[in-house]
């Protein structure tokens, strides 16, 4: 256990789906989540690390509260998830998703975007909501007089501020940023990364970050969780993990992770853990 | 079918000043704007870049596989000494998956998801070959296993939707491979994979270039992957080729600031745990809309004076170019 309190818990969850290919076929279990715990101290970057199929995005929807576990329980701040509402997990937890483009209303302006939170939860007058958004947008490094641009208006990067911004607004504790930079160029991956990590240096925000990038999570994250077929298979500190992990799983996303090393080619990996594919 | 003979010192490749012109609702977009290069026999070179640079674009316009409305202008564009910039799309559809082999991001939409594998690299072999079945069968068969897929006779009678992502990349390398050609243009191979199946994409990749002798231009927007692969680097921006050089070079000391800001602002680049914020690139890229005055990266680069606002020629270094009044002092000094 972390000897900060944890904002967040996971009691080992599990996480069932029935699939049926058709009438006559037989119902198959799949087992995205199988007997996963895990602690979110108070300020600290927790990295999720995995690839496709590994079950890391139904963890992120079970922190979310989005679907409840088959077995086991999310905690936040010690209270069972499934006894809080949405509105009050949301006043706790926001979700930062991969693509800008496609988690931004098209319809709505910058200003709207982001000061619906604020409506939804009725939280301040009209004039307490307009210096809210525009603090909140100063935070994020965007310029005030993008709040009446449309996102189509805004770079892959500026969108991303907004839908930090966005997440930003009620003020939660922890955010749960799902592959934040995938979607963008490594100049505007820079300044996201920057962002982030002022922000939970000034706003002291916990924050689970979920990539496959093994430098984004390295420049982030304290501690560092390794998922491989649904299970945490290695956790530690980040500087442990990223040096010298124990699991050949691990050991083998490590060495997959390339870095400038001029006419060094890519390295061969052995087979051991996953057949040719 | 034509044939051509082989100088050593002739490129396979040969681009000169090439430009492709898209229609947009806001006006043309001049997306390439006069690229040149060269690609020699069985050499590697990556085109890098961001989003929207025109490294794919220029590829496409190579291919003459440039979307509707784009427009293609060029000084010259040879493929082992022929003219394929006017010599027409059915001579190109001709070269293009024969001397030429292509691969692209997305494996399922090089593949026709309503054809087994087997029936896919057969038929790319009877169209560029006088084949029979059992012989366009023995070499799909081939390909397969120098693909590293296990059981390629199972895998032949199957669709592309039961294979993996990783697969079905090996299979759109074996269909590049099935008339032996003499260049790969791949575009973003590994970029929809997984950081594992990418790491051995990629190696197989380079193992197959060497064993068959092929140059291959790959484009690429991961300088790791460029680093560790590329005979020379070509630096693409605003549609503009702004830094070219031989790779180990180009790392040791990169002459356009573009390309500095580019590798300063990878998370590699920084010490681990120092805390420190990454180094960025203000601002945004320019519209290319229209003509473009001066240095494209003007705006956004810490060294730019006014004569940026000139028009820059991209300078030989000696062996090296690159698109910057500042780029010949390093050498001047030496």
């Amino acid at each position: 256990m972390s000897p900060k309190p944890s904002v967040l818990s996971v009691r080992n969850a599990s996480k069932t789906y029935r699939l049926t290919a058709g009438m006559m076929a037989p119902t198959r279990e799949v087992h995205a989540v199988k007997d996963v715990s895990l602690d979110l101290a108070e300020g600290e970057v927790l990295g999720l690390i995995g690839e496709s199929g590994c079950g890391k995005s139904t963890l992120s929807r079970l922190l979310l509260g989005l679907e409840a576990p088959s077995s086991g329980e999310v905690f936040l701040d010690s209270r069972p998830i499934s006894s809080l509402s949405r509105r009050q997990i949301a006043r706790v937890l926001q979700p930062v998703f991969q693509d800008p483009y496609s988690s931004l209303n098209p319809r709505e302006t910058v200003e709207q975007a982001v000061s619906r939170p604020l409506e939804v939860h009725g939280i301040g007058d009209r004039a307490a909501i307009r210096r809210k958004v525009a603090e909140t947008i100063d935070a994020v490094g965007l310029p005030r007089r993008a709040l009446s641009s449309y996102p189509n208006q805004l770079s892959g990067g500026q969108r991303q501020r907004v839908a930090i911004a966005r997440a930003l607004i009620l003020q939660p504790r922890i955010l749960i940023c799902d592959e934040p930079t995938s979607a963008l160029d490594v100049s505007v991956q820079a300044q996201i990364l920057n962002l982030l990590n002022d922000l939970r240096k000034s706003a002291n925000i916990s924050l689970i970050l979920i990539s496959h990038n093994l430098q984004v999570v390295q420049f982030l994250a304290d501690r560092v969780a390794v998922m491989y077929l649904g299970k945490i298979i290695e956790e530690g500190p980040a500087a442990k993990i990223l040096r010298a992990p124990s699991e050949a799983y691990t050991r083998r996303l490590l060495a997959s992770a390339l870095d400038i090393a001029p006419g060094k080619g890519i390295p061969q990996l052995d087979n051991g853990v996953a057949a040719v594919a | 079918m034509t044939t051509t003979t082989v100088s050593e010192s002739q490129p396979v490749l040969s681009v000169r000043d090439l430009h492709v012109r898209l229609p947009h609702r806001a006006g043309i977009v001049h997306a390439v704007r006069g690229v040149s290069f060269d690609l020699q026999r069985g050499e590697t070179v990556c085109i890098v870049g961001e989003s929207g640079c025109g490294k794919s674009m220029s590829a496409m316009a190579i291919l003459n596989l440039l979307p509707r409305g784009a427009k293609r202008e060029a000084g010259a564009v040879s493929f082992l000494g022929e003219d394929v910039l006017n010599a027409g799309e059915r001579r190109m559809s001709e070269l293009r998956g024969d001397k030429i082999g292509m691969i692209f991001q997305e494996p399922l939409t090089a593949l026709n998801p309503s054809l087994t594998v087997g029936e896919q690299l057969m038929e790319v072999f009877r169209r560029h070959r006088p084949a029979r079945k059992g012989e366009a069968r023995e070499r799909a068969l081939e390909m397969l296993g120098q693909v590293g897929i296990p059981n390629p006779s199972e895998r032949m009678s199957q669709y592309p939707h039961q294979l993996s992502g990783g697969l079905r990349q090996r299979v759109v390398i074996a269909m590049a491979l099935m008339c032996e050609p003499i260049m790969i243009i791949a575009d973003e191979p590994t970029t929809a994979l997984d950081v594992t199946i990418q790491a051995q994409i990629l190696r197989l990749l380079i193992d197959l270039k060497d064993r068959f002798g092929l140059a291959l231009l790959l484009i690429t927007h991961d300088l790791a992957v460029a680093s560790r692969v590329a005979d020379r680097i070509v630096v693409m921006y605003a549609g503009e080729v702004v830094e070219e050089a031989e790779t180990s070079a180009f790392f040791a000391a990169p002459r356009h600031p573009y390309a500095r800001g580019l590798i300063g602002c990878l998370p590699s680049a920084q010490a681990h745990g120092s805390g420190a914020p990454l180094q960025i690139i203000p601002g945004t890229v320019p519209s290319l809309i229209g003509e473009m005055r001066g240095c494209a990266f003007r705006e956004r680069c810490p060294e730019a004076e006014p004569v940026c606002r000139e028009t820059i020629a991209l300078r030989d270094l000696g062996g090296r170019r690159a698109r910057c009044v500042h780029a010949g002092l390093a050498e001047a000094l030496a």
